[in-house]
């Protein structure tokens, strides 16, 4: 527990460091929702209309806690797992140690993705102060029981894709373009255009089988408290499915990709 | 044994493209690959306390071998055991007992104090509060470096840094020790330091060093035995006397002459391998080397006269381009 403490420590110690680049990050999670907002604020005003059971207040509490979601549940470890560790040879570092490469990271992003959270919150007070009904939170008891859990493996779900999309690098020399690819499937199936109930039938469908909608998408629904009972279990149960898979994904990539690296740079 | 290799190979496979856009394009419908053998049939055994050299000109295959001692890589085929442990199942018992030093790579938080890295790996090795202010204090002092420990590592001299690099390698007291190129960049004192530093380490801990270095400095002062590699072959396993005793065949004389003599007049001696005069060095047969100091000083002009063994960095090279050693 104590060295779990200490790295965790440490990587925050690392991140409080460079807050200014951790900012301008934050930033840049910020822009693409405030951006959509204002599009989707243009649209519901001009014909106060409701779309799927959305309404102008329901789509920019959507989009506000969309903001607040995504700088704690979006992971960014790809690019460090491929450029420094894979291709530059840093993984040599980790695995000299007596402590699991996955641990590792878990504790290097996790202080980051806090950072981002706390700039988050701090805008968040500023409008609960100013503007109370924008968020659309649903406080209930009952309902932070059930954000907890969803959210630990909303963030499982995607530190562990993040991870696999990494450790790919094991069999690709050019990683640039699958994150790119990474990026925009993001954008689009994890909700960050729209709500998935507006795609057409066949590509929200789509969605639904794959695990980006458990990383963002659902996390806000139940933030704004939009799910059953019933379906709040639903959730988490395809959620542990999605860990679970994800996880033996990892595992395998790892065993086999672990025998291809090469150690280039160490 | 500590060590033990058995048939230990390593391939890798390398993509190959001919220059130009049609290689390019060729290159992309039917993708060549060429096998490259790093490391192919090595064979050797470490026993505990040994303090070996491992040389090897550039791609001979000295760091990947390292690298499937200390577990980064898979071997292609072969056995390696290190305390009786397969490096590559990278066990926490063998990783808490073993470290590899590569010169000018770091492991060090580059934003902290060399101290915050020490403490991490306090806390990953699972060393006792005791224990670690006992090795910490141990080697700072060995290393000579108390007044740098608070600085942030980026702030630090290459020398400073390697220096906090061994701490943080020897924090859990390794029982193995893989170096590869310790004093790579530094300057002569620096170098001078890193080899006391070794030797003392090795003296105290007992511990097994396997070491690669291509100043020869480094291997002549601390390894008595040394393994030498070429494209991935062992070409010998021995003392480093013996190589010496072997293909050291000739002695250098070094003469500084009062005045200028005829090149042509000291042919008959020796094969003269340098001439710059006041100093003139002849190479002479080992067992002829006196008579011919005695026939200087008599029939020339010799200021001073200095009869010494070749370099070993010749002997080496002389291994190297092929010269027979069994």
């Amino acid at each position: 527990m104590k060295k779990i403490v200490t790295i965790f420590s440490l990587n925050l110690h690392d991140a409080l460091d460079s807050r200014g680049r951790s900012f301008v990050w934050f930033l840049l999670a910020v822009i693409n929702p405030l951006t959509l907002l204002i599009f989707w604020q243009g649209a519901f005003a001009e014909q106060s209309i409701s779309l799927s059971g959305w309404n102008s207040s329901s789509i920019t509490s959507y989009y506000l806690l969309l903001m607040l979601t995504s700088t704690l549940l979006h992971v960014h470890i790809e690019e460090e797992v491929a450029e420094y560790d894979i291709k530059e040879g840093k993984l040599s570092t980790y695995l000299l140690k007596p402590f699991s490469y996955l641990g590792f990271k878990f504790l290097t992003e996790f202080p980051y993705r806090l950072l981002q959270t706390s700039f988050a919150v701090l805008i968040f007070i500023a409008i609960s102060i100013f503007y109370p009904r924008l968020l659309g939170i649903d406080l209930t008891f009952q309902n932070i029981t059930w954000l907890i859990p969803v959210f630990m493996l909303a963030y499982g779900i995607s530190f562990l894709f993040k991870m696999i999309i990494g450790l790919i690098t094991f069999w690709m020399t050019d990683y640039h373009g699958l994150q790119e690819l990474v990026f925009v499937t993001l954008l689009v199936l994890a909700g960050f255009v729209m709500p998935i109930e507006f795609y057409p039938q066949f590509i929200s469908k789509f969605a639904y089988m794959t695990p980006f909608p458990y990383m963002i998408y659902y996390p806000v629904l139940v933030l704004q408290g939009k799910l059953l009972p019933f379906e709040l279990a639903k959730l988490l149960l395809n959620q542990l499915l999605w860990v679970s898979l994800l996880y033996l994904i990892y595992r395998s990539l790892w065993v086999k990709g672990i025998k291809k690296y090469t150690a280039i740079g160490i | 044994m500590v060590i033990s290799v058995s048939h230990l190979s390593k391939t890798y496979r390398v993509a190959q493209k001919e220059p130009g856009f049609l290689g390019t394009l060729n290159s992309f419908f039917n993708r060549q690959y060429k096998e490259v053998h790093a490391v192919s049939d090595v064979s050797f055994a470490i026993g505990e306390g040994e303090l070996v050299g491992f040389i090897g000109p550039n791609g001979a295959g000295k760091t990947t071998t390292l690298k499937c001692l200390s577990g980064l890589l898979y071997p292609t085929s072969g056995h390696v055991s290190v305390l009786g442990f397969t490096p590559f199942e990278r066990k926490n018992t063998c990783l808490k007992q073993i470290s590899l030093v590569m010169g000018q790579k770091n492991q060090l938080w580059w934003d902290l104090p060399a101290e915050d890295t020490f403490l991490l790996n306090k806390e990953i090795y699972e060393i006792s509060d005791e224990v670690y202010k006992k090795t910490l204090h141990e080697l700072v002092e060995l290393l000579d470096v108390a007044d740098v420990l608070k600085t942030q590592v980026r702030k630090l001299s290459l020398g400073q840094r390697m220096k906090m690099e061994l701490i943080a390698a020897l924090i859990h007291k390794p029982k193995v020790l893989f170096l590869d190129e310790p004093t790579i960049g530094l300057d002569v004192i620096m170098q001078q330091k890193m080899r006391e530093f070794i030797r003392e380490y090795n003296r105290r801990h007992k511990s097994t060093i396997l070491l690669t270095s291509h100043y020869m400095e480094d291997v002549k002062e601390l390894c008595k035995r040394v393994i030498i590699i070429d494209h991935g072959k062992i070409i010998y396993d021995g003392l480093l006397g013996d190589i010496v005793k072997k293909l050291a065949t000739h002695k250098k004389i070094t003469v500084i002459f009062e005045s200028d003599v005829d090149p042509k007049q000291l042919d008959a001696i020796g094969e003269i391998k340098e001439y710059n005069f006041p100093k003139v060095v002849i190479s002479v047969e080992r067992g002829a080397s006196n008579v011919a100091a005695a026939e200087l000083l008599q029939k020339f002009p010799v200021a001073d006269i200095n009869i010494e063994e070749p370099d070993i960095e010749d002997i080496i090279r002389q291994v190297f381009k092929g010269k027979e050693l069994v």
